[in-house]
């Protein structure tokens, strides 16, 4: 589970291309917070922050901040990809995507101020704020995707599959292979692999009874054609 | 060819592809397709491909199909005269209806 999120993390990293010293430190953040916000010890976290500096108290409010609207677009995001909404997830991803290149950006320029005056932390806090939950955002997106994709993979039949359903398709009338072969190939896709070996044995031993029944319309049809 | 049928009646209205009108029959793999088959072509059952994009999906088009009107109306009679017919099967063939021969 660990390496997981951080093989994701990358990800949005790459595809950015923020200069990488900056890129380690905001990523090393987002981990921190997909760690908290997962294994849900945020007051845990918060009340260490706290008491790490006087500004503790004011960094776990933009901390909780930050997780919240994290969660937010998140969900949002997942609820416009279940309604196949794709305008909207477009658009989250593009809002997601400026703001990690502006802030990425912003970041990279004033990386040193940030280091030789670290005190300014309430503008440090602000502009690390936006880039932690773009990040976030991304990362989750990108992370809930590889999942998503994982999820399809898992049911993805083999090619030895559907070269199988595609012969059986072939067996059956000229005019009717094209129709048949996607309708088997479909059915592939809404059985877990592990059913494929013992559907396609089904569907292989009664393909004759398909044939025999496009066949017999054949031949009925041509008859009725005749007459 | 009548778990077909009954499985489709229970809801005339939907739409199904023939992996799922299987399983919702109780039948193995393949045997729905030669049905679906015949009762298409009697005008029984019309059938149209998932308006989906296959690629955006990453997955073949299902085939759904559905009873037609002239289908649901002709289902339920042949049902109904299947079932008024069952009695004298049982006398005639009384094996066949599930008593002693």
């Amino acid at each position: 589970m660990s390496d997981e999120p951080r093989e994701v993390l990358q990800r949005p990293w790459r595809a950015i291309r923020i200069e990488p010293l900056t890129a380690r430190k905001v990523l090393q953040e987002v981990e921190e917070e997909l760690a908290v916000s997962r294994t849900g010890k945020r007051e845990a976290a918060w009340a260490a922050a706290m008491e790490e500096s006087t500004r503790g108290r004011e960094e776990a409010k933009e901390r909780n901040a930050v997780i919240l609207e994290t969660e937010e677009s998140v969900r949002r995001r997942e609820e416009a990809a279940r309604q196949n909404d794709e305008a909207t997830v477009t658009a989250v991803a593009a809002g997601v995507a400026t703001t990690v290149i502006v802030s990425g950006d912003v970041q990279i320029s004033n990386h040193e101020h940030y280091e030789h005056h670290g005190e300014q932390a309430g503008t440090r806090g602000v502009l690390q704020r936006t880039i932690t939950t773009a990040m976030q955002v991304v990362a989750e997106a990108a992370y809930l995707n590889v999942r998503a994709r994982r999820r399809l993979d898992g049911q993805r039949p083999g090619r030895v599959a559907i070269a199988s359903a595609s012969a059986f398709a072939r067996a059956l009338p000229a005019e009717h292979r094209g129709r048949y072969e996607e309708e088997f190939r479909a059915e592939l896709y809404d059985l877990p692999r592990r059913q494929h070996v013992g559907h396609l044995c089904r569907l292989g031993s009664r393909v004759w009874q398909l044939w025999w029944t496009l066949r017999r319309q054949q031949r009925l049809a041509a008859a009725g054609g005749d007459t | 060819m009548q778990v077909v049928l009954r499985t489709l009646l229970s809801d005339p209205t939907a739409e199904v592809y023939g992996l799922e009108l299987g399983q919702a029959a109780g039948l193995p793999s393949g045997t729905v397709h030669p049905i679906l088959a015949r009762l298409e072509a009697a005008d029984w059952v019309t059938s149209r491909w998932e308006d989906i994009d296959a690629r955006a999906e990453g997955r073949p088009r299902r085939r759904y199909y559905q009873l037609s009107e002239h289908g649901t109306a002709a289902a339920r009679q042949a049902l109904a005269e299947l079932t008024r017919r069952a009695p004298a099967v049982g006398v005639l063939r009384p094996g066949l209806a599930g008593g002693s021969l």
